[in-house]
């Protein structure tokens, strides 16, 4: 697997959790509702859908479940299902509000806990519902038998066309926002060419004029003209390279807006964690016996973690920047280990054209490559590259549009005079009451909104895994999303998808380390990183309570122009 | 000043265990007047605070606001009973769909028919829990919100702000009825929502200058000192647009300046209009505030009357002294 790959399914599972984390941050970040059965709504969401898509039940095979509308049109489509999983998930979210929403925050917590567990056992003992303890498969994610997509149909050439234009619109309108927010950065010209010349509309306030708007617009340009320009002459490679030049554009200028302003002292100590990294954990590839490599990355990752405590508890200049440099420590780790690391391989054996090779394909992350089906292109030093658009590339857009769609609309009703009386609610009930508005109908709306997203998030998850089994909704998740939530800061929707991007980058990252390892240490390693999480828990809430990002300040002085 | 009572108390009782807080206490606050509600510690005034504005359920007697009782202002409105009716006939008629659909294998014509049963059940099952409550003896309903919508309105004897809300987002929670509230409005009607809060702003930013704390406007009200959260208090009740306000202590731990200021903010909203009724331990204070005093002790009104007939009172002085 190629490294944009890797990179394809983390953004895949990010999207899902952060989907999740939003929902637990409804309940407990804006309005102080501790749920710890977060997780009961996810599961409700992943069943309803799965049960949306699947075929009616075949009486003679060895899976039973109590229906399947598959094969209803429009009822038993994807669309349908997510919604309805939702939906459903959002009714149950507020009928368990009903009872259980006067209680205390801590007793609310263990009540709620105690349901999704009830829905789990549910799942696993009544095996007429859905298929009981075994999983339950035999869906298929929609569209999926267009892939790989054929680019000489009608057909293949649109969703090309419309995977391009997500991409686009995405990386536009976060272009767009960076020239809005700092006028230094000499974004006005590339953004000018990048919208087509829309850029223009933004002399006008809101509507047409929006940031989002004229990505939007920008975006579904982009799409058309990529979907007329493939029918027409078939230039997917040019056109991915393109599309994803761009995308790499916009990351650096993401970096450079928000690490640009530091020292060079800042970014030499940040450098030095993250290559410190690497030489700690290159024992690993190298090295054959067991004993011997992973005491040695132990004692150098130990070494490590001693010299940055050392610096940022003496340093004074340090210990003001020391989740900064980390951060920048991680961008370059991760530079370095998506980049270089690839092409280290084949460089070692002289082959120059294959490291080139590596290098473009995890350059062109929207395009997939290596595989049988794609198209062929000889290209000048780096050889043939056999190129197409795989179904986790499709996957990734329609996900990544529904999170920041979500995550609009949320934003939308945290920032209203709803939101007020929400963050009202969980600073102190009583004022709320004493303000003529009744909190209890706030929380359950609270209740069905945050459950409402869990389920979307399940709908999502049963799309992503193609199979349900009822293991995987253990209060584990309710614990993963908390963490990811504390870790983001309590109360910022953007510090969800920041948390999400955290774990699922811990948890590849020791998927990735553990396959150095043979396979009766692998099984041990995944079992511990449980506890790494753990502990990682511990350190998020004692040093760091408010999260990355911390609380967000939705006051108005903000808004106001 | 029309001078006719809008707070009736009579034969109110309230007991915490053994302890009788409040013993049938009678009295009555003058609209347009400032009522001031005085006594030694434990004489039940901050409980009869709490009875008047609906936080505590009342053990009996009964209070009048504005010549209603006020069991009957917190009673569930006409709305919200279709409101909560209509989702209990839902979830009952869905669930027995559901059920006699997928479980009970039964056709599609008795699956209707078990959806509307299982529906008017539902419907019915809510107004009869409702009558029955309503009904029992001695129920009582505590929603003081429903009171502070009609304009009966009270502040702590311990401050609570909204720590982690600026001054400026305490003072735009208070508003009634903003559509904004409202999460549909929120989302779909975003123009009307944005209109509605500049002009919420724009009159919190105004009571900010009018109780001279401007410039702590987008401090968290956390922040503030015990005076500042004082008057941040008394600023969130006047954006309400009350009739009644119930002040509990709205000098304690304020110093001489600020109460001075205090008081002729209150002074100057009772020409305006505005009904006080405030309990504080600071004689000179409630003195010079009041058009009336009444004096509690041991849970029942004591004496009452204007300043100067307080003042010398012997029974008061008792009181206070602990004479028997």
């Amino acid at each position: 697997m190629a490294a944009s790959d890797v990179v394809i399914s983390f953004m895949i599972l990010v999207s899902i959790y952060g989907i999740l984390a939003l929902g637990l941050n409804v309940k407990y970040g804006h309005t102080g509702l501790l749920d710890f059965g977060h997780v009961g709504f996810y599961l409700i969401g992943a069943y309803t859908a799965a049960l949306f898509v699947l075929a009616p039940d075949d009486p003679t095979d060895f899976t039973t479940y109590v229906i399947g509308l598959g094969e209803l049109p429009v009822i038993g489509t994807w669309g349908t299902a997510i919604l309805a999983a939702t939906l459903l998930a959002g009714v149950i979210g507020g009928l368990v509000a009903l009872p259980t929403i006067r209680l205390r925050e801590d007793y609310l917590a263990i009540t709620i806990l105690g349901v999704s567990v009830i829905f789990q056992r549910v799942i696993q003992s009544e095996t007429w519902l859905a298929n009981g303890p075994d999983a339950l498969r035999g869906y298929s994610p929609p569209l999926q038998s267009l892939f790989p997509l054929a680019i000489d149909t009608v057909v293949g050439p649109l969703l090309v066309g419309l995977i391009f234009g997500v991409v686009w619109a995405v990386a536009t309108a976060t272009l767009g926002q960076f020239r809005d927010a700092d006028s230094r950065l000499p974004l006005g010209g590339v953004y000018g060419v990048t919208t087509f010349g829309l850029s223009r509309l933004h002399r006008r306030d809101g509507g047409l004029g929006s940031v989002s708007a004229v990505g939007t617009l920008a975006g579904a340009i982009a799409g058309v003209a990529s979907a007329a320009l493939l029918s027409v002459l078939g230039t997917l490679l040019a056109l991915g390279a393109l599309v994803s030049l761009y995308t790499w554009f916009v990351a650096v200028v993401a970096v450079a807006r928000r690490y640009g302003d530091l020292g060079r002292p800042e970014w030499g100590v940040g450098v030095a964690l993250g290559t410190g990294l690497l030489v700690s954990l290159l024992p690993l590839p190298v090295l054959g016996s067991v004993g011997l490599k992973s005491a040695l990355t132990l004692g150098l990752l130990g070494t490590l973690v001693a010299a940055y405590y050392y610096g940022v508890t003496r340093v004074e200049w340090l210990a003001d920047v020391k989740l900064t440099v980390v951060a920048v420590g991680a961008l370059w780790f991760v530079s370095l280990w998506y980049f270089v690391l690839p092409t280290l391989g084949p460089l070692g054996d002289g082959d120059v054209g294959g490291a080139l090779n590596v290098l473009a394909q995890n350059v062109v992350w929207v395009l997939g490559f290596g595989s049988d089906t794609g198209i062929t292109y000889a290209v000048a030093l780096i050889g043939d590259l056999t190129v197409q658009v795989d179904y986790s590339r499709f996957q990734l857009v329609g996900f990544v549009l529904f999170l920041v769609g979500l995550y609009y609309v949320l934003e939308l009703a945290v920032r209203s005079p709803f939101g007020r009386v929400l963050r009202a609610i969980r600073n102190d009930e009583t004022v709320v009451k004493s303000l003529g508005k009744d909190p209890f109908v706030y929380k359950v709306q609270t209740m069905v909104l945050g459950s409402a997203l869990g389920g979307f998030a399940g709908a999502l998850w049963a799309m992503y895994a193609q199979g349900l089994t009822f293991t995987t909704f253990a209060p584990r998740i309710t614990f993963i999303t908390l963490l990811i939530m504390f870790l983001g800061g309590v109360g910022n929707n953007k510090g969800m998808i920041l948390g999400a991007g955290i774990f699922w980058a811990f948890q590849q990252a020791t998927t990735q380390l553990a396959s150095f390892f043979p396979p009766a240490v692998r099984v041990n390693i995944q079992a511990f990183r449980l506890v790494v999480v753990g502990i990682l828990f511990l350190v998020v809430l004692y040093y760091v309570p408010e999260g990355l990002l911390g609380r967000e300040d939705n006051s108005p002085s903000e808004v106001d122009g | 000043m029309s001078g006719d009572p809008i707070v009736e108390v009579d034969g109110l009782r309230k007991t915490f265990g053994g302890i009788v807080a409040v013993d049938g206490a009678t009295f009555e606050i003058e609209e347009g007047a400032i009522t001031g509600l005085i006594g030694p510690n434990g004489a039940g005034k901050t409980t009869t605070f709490n009875l008047i504005s609906g936080f505590y359920e009342p053990d009996g007697g009964t209070v009048r606001y504005d010549g209603r009782d006020l069991q009957e202002i917190m009673r569930p409105h006409r709305d919200e009973k279709v409101v909560w009716g209509g989702a209990s006939g839902l979830t009952i008629g869905t669930l027995g769909g559901i059920g006699a659909l997928g479980l009970a294998g039964l056709g599609s014509a008795p699956a209707v028919g078990v959806t509307a049963a299982g529906a008017a059940a539902g419907v019915g099952g809510y107004l009869a829990k409702q009558r029955l409550t309503q009904r029992r003896p001695g129920h009582t309903n505590s929603r003081p919100y429903m009171l502070a919508r009609d304009g009966l309105v009270r502040t702590f004897q311990l401050t609570r702000e909204l720590g982690e809300m600026t001054a400026l987002e305490n003072l735009m929670l208070a508003p009634q009825g903003q559509a904004g509230e409202n999460l549909a409005n929120a989302w779909f009607r975003r123009d009307a929502v944005d209109r509605e809060e500049a002009a919420v702003r724009e009159r919190a930013a105004e009571m900010l200058e009018l109780l001279e704390i401007e410039h702590l406007t987008h401090e968290p009200a956390g922040n503030l000192s015990g005076g500042q959260r004082k008057l941040l208090e008394l600023g969130r009740v006047l954006m309400l647009d009350p009739r009644v306000i119930l002040l509990d202590e709205p000098v304690a731990g304020v110093n001489p300046a600020l109460t001075e200021k205090l008081m002729d903010r209150i002074e100057s909203l009772r020409s305006e209009g505005y009904t006080f009724c405030i309990v504080e331990h600071d004689m000179e204070v409630i003195m010079e505030l009041s058009d009336t005093i009444i004096v509690m002790n041991e849970g029942k009104k004591l004496v009452e009357g204007a300043p100067e007939e307080i003042r010398n009172d012997q029974a008061v002085i008792d009181a206070y002294l602990g004479v028997g």
